[in-house]
């Protein structure tokens, strides 16, 4: 089935139709989810974020001037609610110390609580083990573009706040990175690394996706 | 990647839809004491009390009317205290993730909410002419 395009999808919402309400937030739950996850906000904080996003938009629906950007939208006012929670919650919590570097700082030694599930099986161990050793702007990066369905290159620059041109390159560090990571890894256990296929499916998203 | 958003996420989502309001006009939030570099609260906060101790305000004005109110947390629940300008007393409601509940408003605009779960809430009143007036959705 093709997927009806953002814009008439916009248009229905507009005139009341649920159904296209419906099919807009499962376009984009998971990479609205993507973006809170990568700034480190808890299970109900990341909820309260997205909700408050999806109030936004329906808030707003009548003054989205370009309903075709309506993903960069929802992702420019996601990040900006986690930014909102996180430092009304920083404050309501006095005690909590300063970590240096900020956020990265911060992101380096919060222990995120859904590892404990996602670790499925050794290989999935082995690839989340890799993918916490990376720089927290690489997580991210790679947590964001692996959204499904896949986010636009414009999509993941609003949700970063990072030019487009650099989303490419930096990508290819990241995934370099990580590879390298599982690498050591394996040669640590004394096993092969794992099939090239584990690693996030580099060749299904080529740069055509910043066209899109 | 496997981090995929709570089932209770994706219906919050769904459901949001019915939050919207045809008839209301929208009061935005013109003031946040918790907002960087916001610095219309400033002197209400003693200079040696670090700001994030401060206590949280917000401000709210549109379609003839104003909101001002204050967020207090006591044990995990919320407070709003405040003051309504312009609106009438009757028919002012609090939308929250709970359900919509009525607010009472005394003659002078005051209102006092108590145990208020964290999360986004709105207030939706009517003001003096008439008009249905809701203020922008935030996260407390």
């Amino acid at each position: 089935m093709p997927e009806p395009d953002v814009t008439e999808l916009v248009d229905r919402i507009r005139r009341g139709d649920a159904g296209a309400w419906q099919l807009l937030t499962d376009r984009y739950l998971n990479l609205l989810w993507s973006i809170a996850r990568g700034l480190r906000l808890n299970d109900a904080d990341a909820a309260d974020a997205v909700q408050t996003t999806w109030l936004r938009l329906v808030e707003n629906l009548d003054d989205i001037r370009e309903p075709k950007r309506i993903g960069s939208w929802l992702a420019t006012t996601v990040r900006r609610e986690c930014l909102d929670i996180r430092r009304r919650t920083a404050r309501v919590r006095p005690g909590e110390p300063e970590t240096p570097g900020g956020w990265d700082g911060l992101a380096a030694t919060t222990v995120d609580p859904l590892d404990v599930a996602l670790l499925r099986d050794e290989r999935d161990a082995a690839l989340w083990r890799a993918f916490h050793a990376l720089r927290p702007s690489c997580q991210r990066l790679l947590r964001v573009l692996l959204t499904d369905p896949a986010p636009s290159y414009a999509e993941v620059s609003a949700a970063l706040d990072t030019p487009v041109g650099s989303i490419g390159p930096t990508r290819q560090r990241c995934l370099k990175c990580l590879r390298e990571l599982l690498a050591q890894d394996a040669a640590f256990l004394g096993e092969q690394p794992p099939a090239a296929d584990r690693a996030p499916a580099e060749d299904s998203r080529g740069e055509g996706r910043a066209t899109r | 990647m496997v981090d995929a958003p709570p089932g209770s996420v994706a219906a919050a989502a769904r459901a949001a839809f019915l939050a919207r309001d045809l008839d209301g006009e929208l009061a935005v939030l013109i003031a946040d004491s918790r907002a960087a570099g916001d610095r219309d609260y400033e002197p209400v906060r003693a200079s040696d009390i670090e700001p994030a101790q401060g206590r949280w305000l917000l401000s709210f004005s549109g379609g003839g009317v104003q909101v001002d109110m204050e967020v207090e947390e006591h044990h995990g629940r919320l407070r709003l205290i405040g003051q309504l300008l312009g609106s009438s007393d009757a028919d002012c409601f609090l939308d929250s993730a709970g359900g919509r509940r009525l607010v009472e408003v005394d003659e002078l605009g005051r209102f006092i909410v108590a145990d208020i779960a964290p999360g986004p809430v709105r207030l939706r009143c009517r003001s003096v002419d008439g008009r249905v007036v809701t203020t922008a959705w935030v996260t407390v």
